[in-house]
């Protein structure tokens, strides 16, 4: 996809062309658990989607509110974001996000009183619970592979 | 010109440009200070911006800037930001601030840029802060700022 329809794809989400929200049950078979249902919740699946056309475009281009140069982020920091932002569960929320000036991607989430912030530097996570508040809790930073977020990761992701 | 010393009630703005093409966004986190490669931020003091009042003439500046790239981004074939108005807050609030582990900012006079030029820096030396703390910082130095004071710039001969 092309920079420019990145561009529009993420500065023109949430507007009156948005989809509406659709949540739908399929019931489909596995080889391990016999038939089982599936939720597929098309704002979420389009919200992580444009999230993850987002990342693509500071990749290329950067983003600053200020009179300066926009730094993009790094190509490491990019894949991961995207990893992190596939594998969140649609019984969380999707994050904001924005580079970091660093050549990072932060993730924040900040809502009814549930306010987290994970970095994305390369392949390295660094999660602050609370982040700015008097009860800030920095974790523990760690290299994510790209699999099932680790627990500790999923329990400061606020609920949907 | 002799660097000052800045008390606590001094007021203290920073411009903010949307970036080229934004619309209102629900994915974007607005992160205003990026802190590229650690360093300072710059902010206009109010004390020396001139007579009328204040923030006219910080939106001035700011107007002035944005003249400034959009004959840039013209040479160079892109789309210039937008200057769109000033967030503000006291010395002292900015300088109040620490994090968890004890990092914070420093508000300094920087005359050499000129006599309003303030610069607001990490008060910890980067290399003993990680990606965590200092993301942390850039957000919370974003709340501990008002709202923006919207500015619109006259349209300028270069943007015809």
């Amino acid at each position: 996809m092309s920079t420019a329809a990145l561009t529009h794809a993420y500065f023109d989400i949430g507007g009156a062309a948005a989809p509406r929200p659709r949540v739908v049950r399929h019931t489909t078979t596995s080889a391990a658990l016999g038939a089982i249902s599936v939720y597929y919740d098309s704002a979420f699946e389009n919200r992580r989607e444009a999230l993850a056309q987002l990342i693509q475009y500071f990749a290329a281009t950067g983003l600053t509110w200020s009179d300066q140069e926009a730094r993009p982020i790094e190509q490491a920091s990019m894949e991961t974001a995207l990893a992190v932002i596939g594998a969140i569960p649609h019984t969380r929320a999707l994050p904001k996000v924005t580079p970091d000036g660093e050549g990072g991607v932060m993730l924040v989430w900040d809502s009814e009183g549930s306010k987290a912030m994970i970095t994305v530097a390369g392949t390295t996570l660094f999660p602050v619970i609370d982040p700015g508040e008097a009860t800030s809790e920095h974790m523990q930073e760690l290299v994510f592979a790209g699999d099932a977020l680790p627990i500790q990761l999923l329990g400061m992701i606020p609920r949907r | 010109m002799e660097r000052e010393d800045i008390a606590d009630s001094e007021i203290l703005s920073r411009l903010v440009f949307n970036p080229p093409m934004y619309k209102n966004s629900t994915l974007i986190w607005k992160l205003i200070f990026e802190f590229q490669n650690n360093q300072c931020e710059s902010l206009i003091w109010h004390r020396h911006v001139g007579f009328s009042p204040a923030i006219a003439e910080v939106h001035a500046c700011g107007c002035r800037r944005e003249a400034e790239k959009i004959v840039k981004a013209r040479d160079l074939g892109k789309v210039p930001a937008t200057y769109v108005g000033a967030i503000t807050a006291t010395a002292g609030a900015i300088q109040a601030y620490q994090n968890p582990n004890g990092h914070g900012f420093v508000v300094v006079h920087e005359p050499s840029e000129g006599r309003e030029h303030v610069h607001v820096c990490y008060r910890s030396a980067p290399d003993t802060m990680t990606r965590g703390d200092k993301n942390e910082l850039k957000l919370k130095l974003g709340e501990i700022f008002s709202d923006l004071d919207p500015h619109s710039c006259p349209a300028h001969p270069a943007s015809q």
